[in-house]
């Protein structure tokens, strides 16, 4: 089967670790240094949906668009997300104002591609006690029916971080396949 | 028309691709291909998103520029993660030519660069700032719910911090204390000065002081205080931090336990020396009685009434004696129980004492002599007075006096008024106690050695004690050996004076 290629972005505040999961699932590299993105950073991978379903002999290249963080001067620009297939929307874990701030987050999204699919990212999740993290997804909910869950992720452990990737890429090759 | 677009339209640093609505190359700039991924699958006919992999999701912004329901889309910065060394950062601008759309591509990578450093500062900034605030708050939280006090003070101990705590506790405002000296809170020098001992060493912390302290309302409390020193960012100035817990309650609680267990143990000292003492004193009057009482079964027939006399006369003398100290013990019972209790009522004073007197002296016989030596003031008054009390006071001293003087030894007793107190001596000619007794005559069942056969119960003294005690009044005792005793009480008229 031909490869599909797709574009996937990621999008959050700045500093809440999306470089890094990129660098993990792309590179398998991790780095505690912070440099902080610019403008937007293309990266690709292939995944093969094989991992996901055993039968499924299909491989999708990611085109991964790592979108400059949120801050409070300036927004996400909207023309980064249009043509994405899907989000993984990312929050750190160890700060509050991150995690608000995925509501809107997901809306923008929607706002623009009402059928891209969409996962959450708590990330640094190895930084936070279990018992804390449960509480914070118990606060948490999502009504936009293309957030896929919230997923606990460590970009530094490596926790999660292929299964959001390749669930995100699943659940695209299965919207487009339906 | 790519060379008029060029001389028209595109100034020299821009590179661009015509594309059509399924993103196939129609023309391009000469140059192109150095913004290419993959530069050598940049050709005409050809699908752009084969070269420019970042045109995949491309394809509707083309279709509506095309369709004109977008003018253009522009897309600030883009690099690629698998370029090595400096990045390459271009924007993309999408517009539309004719029926078709035109990308124009512009190398902004210094810019980009530059943005990226100023960005880099701000935001570490930022996260350290949060990082900071998310830090401050928590200890801040943590602080303000701890139930013990906490002051932290500079080197020379004034106030620069406390919590919530140590507001509730001493009951003072923020306000009130910051910039005051710690000795307004904690009086005790010497924890202070222990404490600021420890400039040199700030590893050691000091622990567990009780310190009795003083609300702002006044009112004591006793507090244990821990101290450490913790170095500020200013060199060679330490700040001091006390954390201080209310312990009041609990030593109240132990001064309490304390005070239960001592009476306990006196109490059980007291059943000892009672049990000790009883079996002691009674054994001799009852073992008389068993004595008489086996004689006069076996020889009663034989003997003459007054031989039977003489035995029966023993029986009742040693019930006498008998009950004269079980009505002793029980007093004394009695007060320790507090049941016995001052209870004033008119008493003509002059014809309550005279009969105390003449009761003694009959019990004395014609050996002995009491004298009472009157003051004419007190002639015919009534006064406020516990005559139980004063008959247990009297009764016990003039005994004693009596029964510790020599035959035909004479036993003054004076009694006057002064400055609304009744002043009672009763002084004797008698054997004395010894230095070393004395400290211990008010202790029950106490008897000095020097007392010989002198029966006694070593009650006497104690209930004297407790009744003086009851009436608040003193009681002083000076005595020689081989000389004499005098007692003297104080007690006040007119009911009890405030301690």
């Amino acid at each position: 089967m031909a490869i599909i290629s797709k574009k996937v972005c990621m999008i959050g505040d700045f500093g809440v670790g999306k470089t890094s999961l990129i660098r993990r699932f792309v590179e398998r590299q991790f780095s505690d240094q912070y440099l902080s993105t610019v403008g937007v950073k293309i990266s690709r991978k292939i995944v093969n949906l094989q991992h996901l379903e055993v039968d499924l002999s299909q491989e999708i290249k990611l085109l991964i668009w790592d979108i400059e963080g949120q801050t409070k001067f300036k927004a996400i620009a909207s023309s980064y997300l249009q043509g994405a297939s899907g989000i993984l929307v990312v929050a750190d874990s160890t700060r509050q104002e991150t995690i608000e701030h995925l509501q809107d987050h997901v809306k923008q999204f929607v706002a623009i591609n009402s059928n891209g699919m969409i996962a959450v990212a708590l990330n640094k999740v190895d930084l936070v006690d279990p018992e804390d993290i449960e509480q914070i997804r118990k606060n948490m909910s999502f009504s936009e029916h293309q957030v896929l869950g919230i997923y606990n992720t460590s970009a530094k452990t490596g926790q999660n971080v292929d299964h959001i990737f390749e669930t995100l890429a699943f659940k695209i090759w299965r919207q487009d396949n339906r | 028309m790519n060379s008029l677009l060029e001389k028209l339209y595109v100034p020299g640093h821009i590179e661009y691709l015509i594309l059509d609505p399924n993103l196939v190359i129609l023309d391009k700039s000469p140059r192109v291909e150095r913004f290419a991924e993959f530069p050598q699958d940049v050709a005409i006919g050809q699908d752009a998103r084969l070269s420019f992999p970042e045109l995949v999701g491309s394809e509707t912004i083309v279709q509506q520029i095309i369709a004109g329901n977008t003018q253009n889309s522009y897309l600030e910065g883009i690099t690629r993660s698998s370029q090595a060394g400096t990045p390459l950062y271009i924007d993309f601008n999408f517009e539309r030519i004719g029926n078709n759309a035109i990308l124009l591509m512009e190398d902004v990578t210094e810019i980009m660069v530059l943005k990226q450093s100023l960005l880099q500062r701000a935001n570490e900034a930022e996260l350290l700032l949060s990082a900071l605030k998310a830090s401050e708050d928590y200890n801040k939280k943590i602080i303000s719910s701890m139930g013990d006090a906490l002051f932290v003070t500079t080197g020379s101990g004034k106030i620069k911090t406390i919590n919530q705590a140590a507001q509730q506790l001493f009951g003072y405002s923020e306000d009130e204390l910051i910039g005051q000296p710690i000795a307004l809170i904690i009086e005790d020098e010497q924890f202070l000065l222990e404490a600021s001992q420890q400039k040199l060493s700030s590893q050691q912390f000091l622990a567990g002081v009780e310190v009795l302290c003083h609300r702002k309302n006044g009112g004591e409390l006793i507090v244990e205080f821990s101290c450490s020193v913790i170095q500020t960012r200013i060199q060679g100035s330490p700040a001091f931090v006390y954390i201080g817990r209310d312990i009041t309650a609990r030593k109240n609680a132990e001064i309490e336990m304390n005070k239960a267990l001592e009476k306990e143990k006196e109490l059980n000292d007291l059943k000892s020396r009672f049990i000790s003492m009883t079996s002691h004193e009674f054994r001799n009057p009852l073992s008389s009685i068993l004595m008489s009482v086996d004689i006069l079964e076996n020889f009663a027939d034989e003997w003459s009434e007054d031989r039977k006399d003489s035995h029966l006369q023993r029986i009742r003398q040693c019930t006498t004696t008998m009950t004269s100290l079980l009505d002793d013990i029980l007093i004394i019972g009695r007060a320790e129980v507090g049941k016995l209790e001052f209870k004033p009522s008119p008493l003509k004073l002059t014809d309550f004492l005279q009969y105390i007197v003449e009761d003694i002296q009959l019990l004395a016989g014609s050996d002995y002599k009491i004298a009472l030596n009157l003051s004419p003031s007190l002639d015919g008054k009534i006064f406020q007075l516990d005559e139980k009390l004063l008959r247990h006071i009297l009764t016990n001293l003039l005994t004693n006096a009596v029964k510790y003087s020599p035959q035909g030894g004479q036993v003054d007793f004076e009694v006057r008024i002064e400055n609304n107190w009744l002043h009672l001596t009763i002084q004797d000619q008698g054997i004395g106690i010894p230095p070393a007794d004395q400290e211990h005559l008010f202790e029950c069942f106490h008897r000095a050695p020097n007392v010989g056969d002198i029966s006694g119960t070593g009650l006497g003294l104690s209930i004297v004690k407790k009744a003086v005690d009851l009436y608040r009044g003193k009681i002083v005792c000076r005595s020689e050996l081989g000389v004499g005793t005098t007692f003297q009480v104080d007690l006040p008229l007119n009911g009890i004076p405030k301690s």
